[in-house]
């Protein structure tokens, strides 16, 4: 029994929270902060009708390491849960640091001015954590998290080598909305017009943004999809831990109607940052059309069907080549149903209250900064079983993948 | 005895007209540009100028400052300009203070689009019954001449109506007037006039005269396939437009009477995309920082100036009217058109095909009142008036009339060229 600090109190971070609130054998004492801490009270009073359970909020500013520190000083969790904003992740691990605190997260650093997914700032943390006997675990979201240990899981049981692997993340949930995004849309467009890049032959081959695609069917009448090729953070540590990668590439899909929007928006500059004027007025047409489209947190209730998000692998074992498909489906009402949010952030704050478990179980402990797939997958499929997010596994799936 | 001219408007169309009055210093005395931005004027008139058009000794051409909105600064600009005749080409929403102001002072006045009201969508039919025409009896009263609609549609295609009437037809039974811009002004979109109306039209109802009856359809939920004369096969959607509301009166035993207007996938994509986010929206919104904002101003911002296309224009644009009937007891169906080069424009000066055929036939009209052919002393649309100076005065201008009979042969129509 731990106590914890949950930094962050968005979508993700009202997952956590209530997922947390579940376990009081585990986490016996909840405090969840951010820079807004009326957000961090509406969640407590969710959990406090939903569950009968209190658990206690706090402010703090996580850009600013002195102040993150004393909230640590005062609190003395055993870890904190980062989900907060990624441009935060290096000022929390610094006040971990200071504090004597283990460190979680469920996304990699960015530098606040460049659309940069790497791990080299992080991993630069590795002495220093392991100097101070602390664990810092980085990704324990879904993707990166869950299909860290889905390509972990399938590697440990089912393969002697493992040489390819298809990370596929399908939202087939509807809003019935002609457009909107499911989060921030100016990170949401930054992320899928950047650059693709994926695994192939010792390093990373970059081709023009949604350049690749394929069609893609979904066990359990999910549906067929169109998923296009797209870089994802959680290449750069797999293929660095599975060296006998030949090849890694992640795919994730979008609509059609979601495309031409971000299309037709983007190129008359809609999507801009920039002011511009309009007969002496200052406008930022981003800022116009966060505006004019619907609200992401209001989302949740209206929006229907499932996710499926998971790992092709193929590999060796005992001499022969094999396929392994390993996912999870889920369904976006259920989610809402169990704690007020759709299934995006609902498959993220599991894996990551499940990462936080088996940290304070000490079933994963260690000094140093660890991604995800260095540790041992099976308490962690264990526990999505157990805790909302049952995992599949398909020998010989048979998809017909490029 | 020459005329003194007043341009209001220093959009696109603007330009147009200021550069043809100045090619036309033969028939006006003077000009002067007016708007509510002078500097556009003056950009406008260093144009001209770079032109160096053979113009009269004492033919003078200047700039004003005007609020469109206010009725008294209108009279005053008018009776201090000594002007004879308004040229108006500014935005439709200032139509009726215009008008007022010519009543005023005696002034002739030009227009090339109806009046609208800013917050009304999809205004009752007929369009010009709900403004201009409750004027028409003033008019004739004070013996004001005001010409509606001189543009090129309204306006010229009106003129095609009354030249079939006239000299094609015994009866006239259905008229498609049919617009299509097939050049290319290399942006991912951009419209070709004023955006801010541009997309309040094309998103209203579709209204048309059909069997005789008035009807009304969603906005492009209606298309058809046309192979035109030297730009090819288009795609046009039925459009509401104002020359619909004033032929349906002034044909007599007009039965159907349509506007379509070419659009290409990629327009109706991104179109569709303004409209169901909400960009083409004037209605005020607050930004999370508290700001207000009206979503179709944004969207304009952010948009090509239309003024800004010409230099890279390329292609052609082809308006005209298809009018089927009977003459001498036989069917008989024509398609009078005109076909405008975007860079033929350009060269000539320095605008694109869409804003010059809008912008020439304002000033053909000022001439004709200047020479009395069409200084009726009362309120009147093109279809109303003789044709045949008027062709004349666009051929001179760089805009010719061409006719095609279809009745025969449609695979080889006889195509003749009225004027050029």
């Amino acid at each position: 029994m731990k106590k914890v600090m949950i930094i962050g109190a968005g979508g993700v971070g009202q997952v956590v929270a209530h997922k947390c609130a579940q376990l009081p054998q585990i986490f016996s004492e909840i405090v969840l902060a951010s820079r807004t801490e009326s957000k961090c009270i509406a969640i407590a009073k969710q959990i406090k009708e939903t569950q009968n359970r209190d658990i206690s909020t706090a402010q703090v500013d996580a850009d600013n390491v002195p102040e993150l520190v004393a909230l640590l000083n005062v609190e003395k969790p055993f870890m904190v849960i980062n989900v907060a904003l990624p441009y935060q992740d290096l000022t929390i691990m610094d006040a971990c640091l200071e504090a004597g605190v283990h460190y979680m997260d469920t996304a990699n650093y960015e530098p606040l001015d460049t659309a940069k997914f790497e791990y080299h700032w992080q991993w630069a943390y590795q002495e220093k954590f392991e100097k101070a006997g602390l664990m810092a675990l980085l990704g324990s979201g879904f993707d990166p998290g869950a299909t860290n240990m889905f390509t972990a899981y399938a590697a440990k049981h089912y393969f002697d080598e493992i040489h390819y692997l298809d990370i596929i993340d399908v939202n087939g949930g509807d809003h019935g909305y002609p457009f909107a995004t499911n989060f921030n849309p100016e990170i949401n467009i930054r992320e899928v017009t950047a650059e693709c890049r994926h695994w192939e032959g010792g390093e990373f081959v970059e081709t023009p943004a949604m350049s690749t695609k394929q069609e893609f069917t979904c066990p359990d009448g999910v549906g067929d999809f169109n998923i296009y090729r797209m870089y994802h953070e959680e290449l750069e540590s797999l293929t660095k831990h599975y060296p006998t990668l030949k090849r890694a590439q992640f795919w994730m899909s979008f609509g059609e109607s979601y495309l031409k929007h971000l299309e037709v928006l983007q190129n008359v500059g809609m999507t801009g940052i920039e002011p511009i004027d309009f007969n002496g007025q200052q406008i930022v047409p981003i800022q116009l059309l966060a505006a004019l489209l619907p609200d992401p947190s209001t989302l949740g209730p209206r929006t229907v069907g499932k996710t499926c998000i998971g790992c092709v692998v193929r590999g060796i074992k005992d001499g022969k080549e094999k396929t392994v498909y390993v996912y999870n489906i889920k369904d976006h009402q259920d989610c809402y149903g169990e704690v007020k949010s759709q299934a995006i952030s609902y498959t993220t704050g599991v894996p990551a209250m499940i990462g936080a478990k088996l940290m304070v179980e000490g079933k994963w402990a260690g000094a140093g900064v660890f991604n995800i797939e260095q540790m041992d997958p099976d308490p962690f499929m264990e526990d999505m079983n157990k805790h909302g997010l049952p995992f599949q596994v398909i020998e010989e799936p048979g998809f017909d993948l490029i | 005895m020459k005329k003194n001219v007043l341009i209001i408007g220093a959009g696109a169309v603007g330009a147009v007209v200021a550069h043809k009055c100045a090619q036309s210093s033969d028939v006006f005395a003077s000009v002067c540009l007016a708007s509510k931005n002078v500097a556009k004027c003056d950009a406008i008139i260093d144009s001209v100028n770079k032109k160096n058009y053979q113009t009269a000794e004492d033919f003078q051409f200047y700039s004003r400052e005007v609020n469109a909105f206010n009725i008294d600064d209108l009279v005053t600009l008018i009776r201090s300009t000594g002007t004879e005749i308004v040229i108006n080409v500014c935005t439709v929403f200032v139509n009726m203070n215009i008008l007022d102001a010519c009543l005023e002072t005696g002034a002739a006045y030009i227009d090339t689009a109806v009046h609208e009201d800013y917050s009304v969508m999809n205004a009752p039919y007929p369009w010009y019954a709900n403004y201009e025409w409750k004027k028409r009896e003033l008019c004739k009263e004070k013996g004001v001449t005001a010409i509606l609609g001189s543009g090129f549609d309204p306006g010229v295609v009106n003129a095609y109506c009354a030249y079939a009437q006239k000299y094609e037809f015994d009866t006239i039974e259905s008229i498609d007037i049919m617009d299509v811009n097939d050049g290319d002004h290399g942006h991912y979109f951009s419209t070709n006039f004023d955006p801010e109306i541009n997309l309040r039209e094309i998103i209203e109802d579709a209204g048309c005269l059909e069997d005789g009856q008035w009807r009304t359809y969603p906005h492009h939920s209606r298309s058809m396939k046309y192979d035109f004369p030297e730009v090819g096969e288009h795609k046009l959607y039925l459009m509401g437009h104002d020359e619909v509301h004033s032929l349906s009166k002034n044909i007599p035993g007009v039965e159907t009477v349509r506007f379509w207007m070419g659009f290409g996938d990629h327009y109706l994509k991104c179109l569709e995309v303004f409209e169901k986010v909400g960009l083409l929206n004037h209605e005020t919104v607050t930004t999370n920082n508290g700001e207000k904002v009206v979503p179709l101003h944004t969207l304009k911002a952010c948009l090509p100036d239309p003024a800004s296309l010409a230099p890279r224009y390329k292609g052609k644009t082809c308006i005209g009217t298809l009018i089927k009937g009977k003459s001498d007891g036989q069917d008989k169906e024509l398609l009078v058109y005109n076909i405008c080069d975007h860079e033929v424009t350009y060269a000539d000066i320095d605008s694109q095909a869409i804003a010059f055929t809008a912008g020439v036939p304002p000033v053909a009209a000022a001439k004709l009142i200047a020479s009395g052919d069409w200084d009726l002393k009362a309120m009147a649309n093109v279809e109303e008036l003789d044709p045949i100076p008027f062709f004349e005065r666009l051929a001179e201008m760089g805009i010719s009339t061409e006719i095609c009979d279809l009745s025969a042969d449609k695979d080889s129509p006889d195509n003749r060229v009225l004027y050029a």
